[in-house]
């Protein structure tokens, strides 16, 4: 049976890459980093992990052997810690720039604390040293210089006249080229990340699966350049300009374009400082939004309702203790005002998220780079979600600890009473559960759409090239 | 001489006929400008944030001085007697200190994004206050600012990569190579003179970019000569280093494409590679502490403190405090919720707090110092850092003025506590003398050891270039 021509094209080009001692060097020098990424990010990641469980323990444990009044538990406190995801240990994402505690605590509606990045005198300008960073950095300038010879070299050394005499059609050279080198960087992007996934097993089925789609996701984005490295090559006049004109590509895909995305959705949505922010907050709890009165004011109101309910003209008469109840009052009205004010925000940060994702239709680093923090984790999206439900936990923890006082049958401005240990013991614990993948590719469906995009502009490319005359 | 002259006339011809040398510069050009104007939208953005935290603050003031002032009526009588009390003056008036922005703040943001540039002030201390950091989008500051700062240290370098590493190919590509490799020295005269005749024209348009910056930014009265000439001189002399390297790799005589595989990869290495990678190995020996601990401690020390006997809690204050003894009061003092035994609580509360905090910080500062000390050596890191020295966005200048803040609410706690312990109410008069904030910053010197440090390893790495060059 006769071979296809693009096949014998495609298996020459392999034979001579796995000939060649560049792509001998480059995979091992890129496997050999791979490694020590990933040693130093699960060597962070059991870090970071035994770190928050001890906290985590330490402050259970001071919570569920206390025995105090409730509002005073309730100024005690506790502290909730984010959950480190085992995919972080790959793609540690956003994660330097994210609070990891939250302090639940009475009448303060705090935010996630203690970022590493407000403890280091560096600033990583390009992320840290991890396995994403050098499938996102490395990667493409690897395959750059590799593929940057894959026709010039011919043209220049008069093979590719030889080829086309032997009737072998452009297109059966560009597409048999760029299967040869994508048959032969594939591997060599998807075998390590199939080693690495073997720590990864334990994990559940949803984090597999979020790293089975990283696993694609890469290959994706390998394949772009492959094609945009062969087409550089095919178009310009010799190996020479394809090598300049990937390179320029790389430093402007990666370096330079990311930070003007960036800078240009920073300062279309600006986020207002935070006194700002906290004036707002303070001023829409004392004054009242919407005709609600000021704070005094719908104190009395309220206190005036809870007496005719009870039919009594003062606090000391009512059958349970007011005091629980008119803080439970002011905590939901300040985690109103203060819900409505951080959403503000929260649409504010959407906005230039969203400027970043529409970013990523021009660039497929920003779109990989999105879409590898989305499925491991480390998103902004991931600590909005623990946020939100951490806030949710605090309301209500301070909602049972408020009521527990009001019904305690303790007098009015009295703490002597105090709840036991069990019931301390009882209340409902924290718990933070991964959005499910059809939520991530939901959040990240700009970065998806954006990689298969590049995929088909990148072989779009090499088609259009395809009927000329001559590449 | 004249064989000098006579080639850099030649490149200076050839230098108009060349649309890669035009497109990097005016590129370059280009983005340093959008640079200077994004970093100086951000600082108009927190000048305003300034003004109306103050125009927040007169507002306050005027609300305080015309409660105090009415006293037409009996319910307004006993307003303005309660109001200028000194705990209500402390609570109504608490004083803000503001880390204002250094005249170059715009041209190197540095870490001004994580932390706070303005701190409330009472005139006592609860260790559990809510973050002052602004606001931001951590998903733009990993993706990182487009400042002056960041174009100088890691797209001149590229700049730099583009203009030289062609420099002996273009001569054997013009057939001159032959020729004057007869006289080693000829050529390498000739590949010199091109590269200084590179040098000074990035040179010149780096320095006119640098006074163009300082031109656009407000950057005060007088206009700050020795900034500009210090920062010049620090993008001196990193050109030249950057230059020096070009000469070096160009030495050795490869293709163009070696050469710019070379290159690429110098600069991969000093500038993303050895810096994260070093970071990352000190984050893992050096992990910077959650701090669960201080706050478990704080709450339990809390908790002790204020359940001492208040006559420990008074004694306590009064030791601390002995100006104050005249109108010590024994037996109101030692009831509990006086105001001697909560000062007292608050006292003994940051005295246990400092003592818990040392360890941690110092644990913070040896992360940074053994960081430091492994990154110094880079020339980038060398760089960027004295950038953001000179524009104040620096940790240490935060923390400096974090011990500003600590010495100003001293000074606040000097003005009121005289009112709180002799029973005296505030008047008209004091409220103009209330103590006002001023940031100190840190004078900036001529970094001359490491301009030298810069300048030795250019001229090594030129020695070394000329040393194979005559090999």
């Amino acid at each position: 049976m006769k071979i296809p021509l693009v096949l014998i094209v495609a298996r020459n080009e392999r034979a001579k890459l796995f000939r060649s001692k560049t792509i001998r060097v480059l995979a091992s020098l890129l496997w050999l980093l791979i490694a020590f990424a990933a040693l130093t990010g699960w060597q962070r990641y059991r870090l970071d992990t035994g770190m928050k469980m001890r906290a985590d323990s330490l402050f259970l444990h001071e919570w569920e052997h206390q025995e105090a009044n409730p509002h005073s538990a309730a100024h005690f406190g506790t502290y909730l810690f984010k959950p480190v995801n085992v995919l972080a240990a790959y793609e540690p994402g956003l994660n330097t720039y994210l609070g990891v505690s939250y302090r639940v605590e009475a009448h303060v509606q705090h935010e996630p604390d203690q970022a590493a990045i407000q403890d280091s005198a560096w600033i990583p300008r390009f992320g840290e040293y991890s396995l994403s960073m050098l499938l996102l950095l490395l990667v493409p300038l690897f395959i750059l210089c590799l593929t940057h010879n894959s026709i010039s070299g011919e043209r220049d050394g008069g093979t590719l006249t030889l080829l086309e005499l032997q009737g072998v059609k452009n297109s059966e050279i560009l597409v048999g080229k760029a299967w040869g080198y994508f048959s032969v960087i594939g591997p060599v992007v998807l075998i390590p990340l199939l080693l690495l996934s073997i720590p990864v097993w334990p994990a559940n089925s949803d984090i597999l699966l979020r790293y089975g789609l990283l696993v694609v996701g890469y290959l994706l984005y390998s394949l772009i350049f492959t094609l945009l490295g062969i087409f550089f090559s095919a178009s310009l006049k010799n190996a020479n300009s394809a090598l300049g004109t990937g390179l320029f590509f790389w430093v402007i895909m990666t370096i330079a374009m990311p930070k003007l995305v960036a800078g240009l959705a920073g300062e279309k949505h600006t986020l207002p400082s935070r006194y700002e922010f906290s004036r707002l907050v303070q001023e829409a709890y004392q004054k009242g939004v919407e005709n609600d009165g000021s704070a005094s004011e719908r104190y009395e109101k309220y206190l005036d309702e809870i007496l005719s309910r009870y039919g009594v003209d003062s606090v000391e008469k009512l059958p349970l203790n007011f005091d629980g109840l008119a803080m439970q009052f002011s905590e939901d009205y300040y985690a109103k005002v203060y819900t409505d004010h951080l959403a503000t925000v929260e649409q504010m940060l959407d906005d230039q998220a969203a400027a970043m994702g529409n970013g990523a239709f021009l660039n497929p680093f920003l779109a990989m780079q999105q879409l590898s923090m989305g499925l491991a984790g480390t998103d902004l999206r991931h600590h909005l979600a623990f946020y939100h439900d951490a806030k949710a936990y605090r309301d209500n923890f301070i909602r049972t600890l408020n009521l527990d006082l009001a019904h305690s049958g303790s007098g009015y401005l009295s703490y002597s009473y105090k709840a036991p240990p069990d019931f301390y013991r009882k209340m409902e614990k924290f718990t933070h559960k991964l959005p499910p993948i059809r939520t991530i590719l939901g959040w990240q469906y700009r970065a998806v759409i954006a990689l298969i995009v590049w995929s088909a502009v990148a072989a779009a490319m090499l088609w259009i090239l395809s009927v000329r005359k001559r590449v | 001489m004249n064989r000098f002259l006579a080639i850099l006339e030649k490149e200076r011809k050839l230098f108009f006929r060349q649309p890669w040398f035009w497109g990097g510069l005016a590129v370059y050009g280009l983005l340093t400008l959008y640079a200077v104007k994004l970093g100086d939208h951000e600082i108009e953005a927190r000048r305003q944030a300034i003004d109306r935290l103050k125009a927040g603050a007169a507002q306050d003031l005027k609300e305080v001085q015309s409660k105090m002032a009415d006293t037409t009526n009996n319910r307004g009588h006993e307003a303005a007697k309660l109001t200028s009390k000194a705990f209500m003056i402390n609570f109504k008036l608490p004083q803000t200190t503001v880390k204002p922005p250094a005249p170059l703040a715009a041209l190197s943001s540095g870490v001004s994004s994580f932390h706070p540039w303005h701190r409330e002030v009472r005139y006592t201390k609860s260790y559990q206050e809510q973050t002052e950091a602004p606001l931001f989008n951590p998903l733009l500051l990993f993706t990182g600012h487009l400042d002056l700062s960041f174009v100088l240290v890691y797209l001149l370098p590229l700049l730099v990569i583009m203009l030289s590493y062609g420099v002996y190919s273009a001569e054997k590509e013009a057939g001159t190579e032959s020729i004057l490799s007869i006289h080693a020295q000829n050529l390498d005269f000739v590949i010199r003179s091109k590269l200084i005749f590179r040098f000074v024209v990035t040179g010149f348009l780096v320095a006119l970019l640098n006074l163009t910056a300082f031109g656009f930014i407000p950057v005060g009265s007088p206009f700050p000569w020795t900034l500009l000439i210090i920062w010049n001189s620090l993008a001196a002399v990193y050109l030249l280093f950057w230059f020096s390297i070009s000469y070096l790799v160009v030495s050795l005589r490869q293709t163009a494409q070696v050469s710019l595989l070379i290159l690429t990869s110098c600069w991969l290495l000093l500038l993303i590679g050895l810096p994260a990678t070093l970071n990352g190995l000190v984050r893992l020996y050096y992990p910077f502490p959650l701090r669960d601990e201080i706050a478990s401690y704080r709450r339990h020390q809390g908790e002790v403190i204020w359940n001492m006997p208040p006559k420990i809690l008074t004694d306590t204050f009064n030791r601390a405090f002995p100006d104050y003894l005249a109108s010590a009061n024994r037996s109101r003092d030692t009831l509990a919720l006086s105001d001697r035994s909560v000062a007292g609580y608050y006292h003994l509360l940051d005295q246990q707090m400092t003592k818990i905090l040392q360890p941690y910080q110092a644990d913070v500062n040896r992360h940074n110092t053994v960081s430091y000390r492994l990154v110094r050596w880079l020339p980038g890191y060398l760089l960027e850092d004295s950038f953001t020295r000179m524009a104040e966005n620096d940790l240490y200048s935060y923390l400096r003025f974090e011990e500003q803040t600590e010495l100003f609410q001293k000074t606040w706690q000097k003005f009121l506590y005289p009112f709180h312990f002799n029973d005296r109410s505030l008047n008209l008069a004091d409220l103009n003398r209330m103590p006002v904030f001023r940031y100190t910053p840190m004078p900036i010197h001529f970094p001359v050891k490491r301009i030298s440090y810069l300048l030795a390893l250019a001229a090594g790495i030129y020695m070394l270039g000329r040393a194979i060059v005559k090999n």
